[in-house]
């Protein structure tokens, strides 16, 4: 049987020094692999061959010495030798026996199950709840946020809230309403979160359509600081046809307030603009550049606690240097080790992926997510007025151009809230749409 | 003439991709090493199954592929590009890079800004091919990241051609430029894509969905692109633009295929080959159109990359 280089590796100990090699044709018996023609000697006088096999829940190591293998030249090519390793022992048979087993098995679950099928053998995916969803839209949410009832730990965590208003029609609710008041669905959202609102996120972290026009923003910035508000301008991933849009809103924005105003910003190249023309503005790097797998499903796969490139001291230093004090991190039902620079936890819906080619207004108008559009035409906002609605177990939904996953459980339970803040969280963002 | 650079799979398949037209190849390596401490976990490259032949082997494979290079001339990019890695496989990586560059592999591409940061501060005589997944989607983002050791820019196959002109025209260090031209069959962005893509789940692009009202109760089921990997182009095709990618600047062009069967990659790389061809002796853009649509062996899928230019032009 033919394997990859994934599941099985041998270490051959030779005289000068140790070869990786990747077994191919795997069997009972033995494998094969390939060798350079320099190493010929050195492989076949080798010392002892180290195994590892790959198991999707340990490794197994063994260890061959001389005398429990042969090996012989089966053939040969233009590049390489290939080895034919035999050998007789009954630990080696055991665990090829197995490893072959299991691929055998995948191998014939690929070819007559679908991958949900597969899913649910393996990892104990629930495939048949991905055919019930709720009715609507509007219930799926409905049911998400009557789910939410904030324990006791809630009272325990101090930092400022921020309410996201990424959804224009809230930015534009806000800015007619009297001070303090906030919109749906803020208004009538019951949480010890609402006692701390400090912080305003106007603007979109993910599409460059949803970041307002100047004046818009303008009126909302100047409002929140009437109002002892601070406000922050959020912006997206750009790519040159959208480019000179935001930029001319930044500097409308920023050339009418206060110098020292604070963008989150998702896009490196923002960075580099704001750098060279706002020097006094405060930066904070924005959740799409906090890179970890988030998925909604990601519990199934048992992963360590997510860890991203934030937690490495050099990137820290070299973000600092590039004016980036603080960043943005999300609840997003897995374990994820806190940030040590200041950071913003983004809760309960939490990002997944985005298109540029907006997934949503290609289903809308087109009929097909997959279609090819120009992401820099004229918008008309399918989003709306339309969602992508998911399997109700999975707790996501497709809005925007963004699919999102939903963490109740960051709304409900304040310690695990407190677990992801660590110590250097000082805001949280509240995200409803 | 436009460069293919194919993605490779399997050490034994270089030499018919050479003889089929590539130019270039790229391919995963992951040491054992990496393996014993992250499994699965903690992917070097975004290729994170078990099952199937998408890296290529142990440095006994590496080692071959570097024979075969020397023999056929058609060099090989290795890929480091997760998208983010933990702190502690920084250190890790540069020394894979290292045992690399010993072996005579010197180009890598890589998605991790701070990857690149680090690998810019630690080894100076690397060359980068940097990603379509690093994030890096306009001008100013790409001279943020303008290294030296940045030899060629990847752009995402999302961008317009007049955009990875605008990109182009901007670059100080890099005399390189990718495109993708085949098989890259995600509606969602790389740079911005946090699902896992392992043997035991699908993607989450992948997952079932309708399009619901946000007035009403109303929900429906949409159309699902087919895509069929074994019928060419049917997971995305950009060799219509080919004429227009070439007076941007593109110097190379990707098919993307590590993991797709070796007959497959072969039957694309002389399709691509053709289609460069057609290009080099082609006066204009409708002269070339006319030329590509006539040699190609398959019918269109219309499943077309860059087709806001073609809108424009139309």
């Amino acid at each position: 049987m033919l394997i990859s280089s994934a599941c099985i590796c041998a270490l051959v100990h030779t005289s000068n020094g140790l070869l990786e090699c990747s077994p191919e044709d795997l069997s009972i018996l033995g494998f094969t692999f390939k060798i350079p023609f320099p190493w010929k000697q050195q492989i076949l006088s080798s010392k002892s061959i180290e195994l590892h096999f790959y198991f999707p829940k340990e490794r197994v190591s063994l260890f061959l010495d001389p005398h429990e293998y042969t090996l012989q030249i089966e053939k040969q090519n233009a590049y390489n030798m290939l080895i034919r390793l035999e050998t007789s022992s009954s630990s080696y048979r055991q665990h090829a026996h197995e490893l072959i087993l299991q691929i055998t098995q995948y191998t014939d679950m690929r070819s007559h199950m679908d991958m949900a099928e597969i899913s649910s053998h393996l990892v104990g995916y629930p495939s048949d709840a991905e055919s019930v969803f709720a009715s609507s839209i509007r219930e799926q949410m409905d049911n998400w946020l009557s789910a939410i009832h904030p324990d006791a730990s809630w009272n325990q965590i101090s930092a400022n809230t921020a309410l996201s208003f990424m959804n224009p029609a809230l930015l534009n609710a806000y800015l007619h309403l009297p001070a303090q008041i906030f919109p749906e669905p803020y208004s009538s959202f019951s949480h010890p979160l609402m006692q701390h609102i400090k912080v305003l996120y106007f603007g979109s972290m993910i599409c460059p359509h949803l970041v307002p026009d100047a004046d818009i923003l303008l009126r909302a910035f100047r409002k929140a600081l009437c109002e002892n508000l601070h406000p922050v301008l959020t912006l997206p991933p750009v790519t040159p046809g959208n480019f000179d849009r935001i930029t001319d809103i930044i500097g409308h924005l920023l050339g009418n307030l206060p110098s020292r105003q604070e963008i989150s910003i998702n896009d490196w190249g923002l960075l580099s603009y704001i750098q060279a023309n706002f020097p006094d503005a405060e930066i904070e790097l924005g959740p799409l550049l906090n890179r970890v797998p988030r998925d909604v499903r990601i519990a199934y796969l048992h992963r360590p606690a997510a860890c991203s490139s934030l937690h490495a001291d050099f990137w820290i230093h070299a973000l600092n240097e590039m004016g980036i004090r603080r960043a943005s991190a999300q609840c997003h039902e897995q374990t994820e080790t806190p940030l040590d620079l200041p950071f913003s936890l983004f809760l309960p819906f939490y990002h997944m992926n985005s298109a540029l080619q907006c997934t949503l207004r290609n289903a809308v108008l087109f009929g097909n997510r997959g279609a090819e559009s120009d992401n820099t035409q004229n918008c008309t906002f399918p989003c709306k007025s339309y969602a992508f609605l998911y399997p109700s177990f999975l707790h996501m939904i497709g809005k925007y151009n963004t699919l999102w996953g939903f963490d109740g459980n960051s709304l409900s339970n304040g310690s695990y809230v407190q677990s992801l803040m660590g110590n250097s969280c000082d805001r949280i963002v509240l995200q409803l749409f | 003439m436009m460069k293919i650079t194919a993605g490779l799979g399997h050490v034994d398949d270089y030499p018919a991709y050479i003889h089929a037209g590539a130019d270039e190849v790229f391919c995963g390596y992951v040491p054992d090493s990496w393996y014993e401490k992250y499994g699965m976990d903690s992917p070097l490259n975004r290729r994170e199954v078990r099952y199937a032949h998408a890296q290529i082997g142990g440095r006994n494979e590496l080692l071959v592929l570097r024979s075969m290079i020397d023999d056929l001339g058609a060099p090989a990019i290795l890929t480091m590009n997760a998208l983010s890695y933990l702190p502690e496989q920084y250190p890790i990586i540069t020394d894979i890079v290292g045992q690399c560059f010993s072996d005579g592999f010197s180009e890598f591409i890589v998605a991790d800004p701070a990857l690149l940061y680090y690998l810019n501060s630690q080894i100076p005589d690397i060359r980068v091919h940097l990603s379509g997944e690093s994030f890096t989607m306009n001008p100013e983002a790409l001279s943020l990241f303008d290294f030296p050791t940045v030899k060629r820019i990847i752009f995402h196959r999302h961008l317009s051609v007049s955009e990875i002109r605008k990109c182009i025209l901007s670059a100080k260090h890099c005399s390189e430029f990718e495109a993708f031209v085949l098989n890259e069959r995600c509606h969602f962005h790389g740079a911005l894509c946090a699902s896992v893509h392992c043997d035991e789940l699908s993607p989450i692009c992948r997952l079932p969905y309708l399009l619901g009202s946000l007035s009403s109760d109303a929900s429906w089921s949409t159309r699902k692109m087919d895509q069929d990997p074994e019928v060419f182009s049917s997971t995305g095709c950009g060799l219509c633009a080919l004429y227009d990618l070439d007076h941007s600047g593109i110097t190379h062009l990707k098919i993307v295929g590590r993991g797709n069967s070796p007959e497959n990659m072969i039957r694309d790389i002389q399709m691509v080959k053709k289609a460069t061809t057609c290009c080099e002796y082609a006066s204009s853009r409708e002269d070339f159109q006319k030329a590509v649509k006539s040699i190609l062996q398959y019918p269109c899928s219309n499943n077309c990359y860059y087709s806001q230019d073609k809108k424009r032009h139309d």
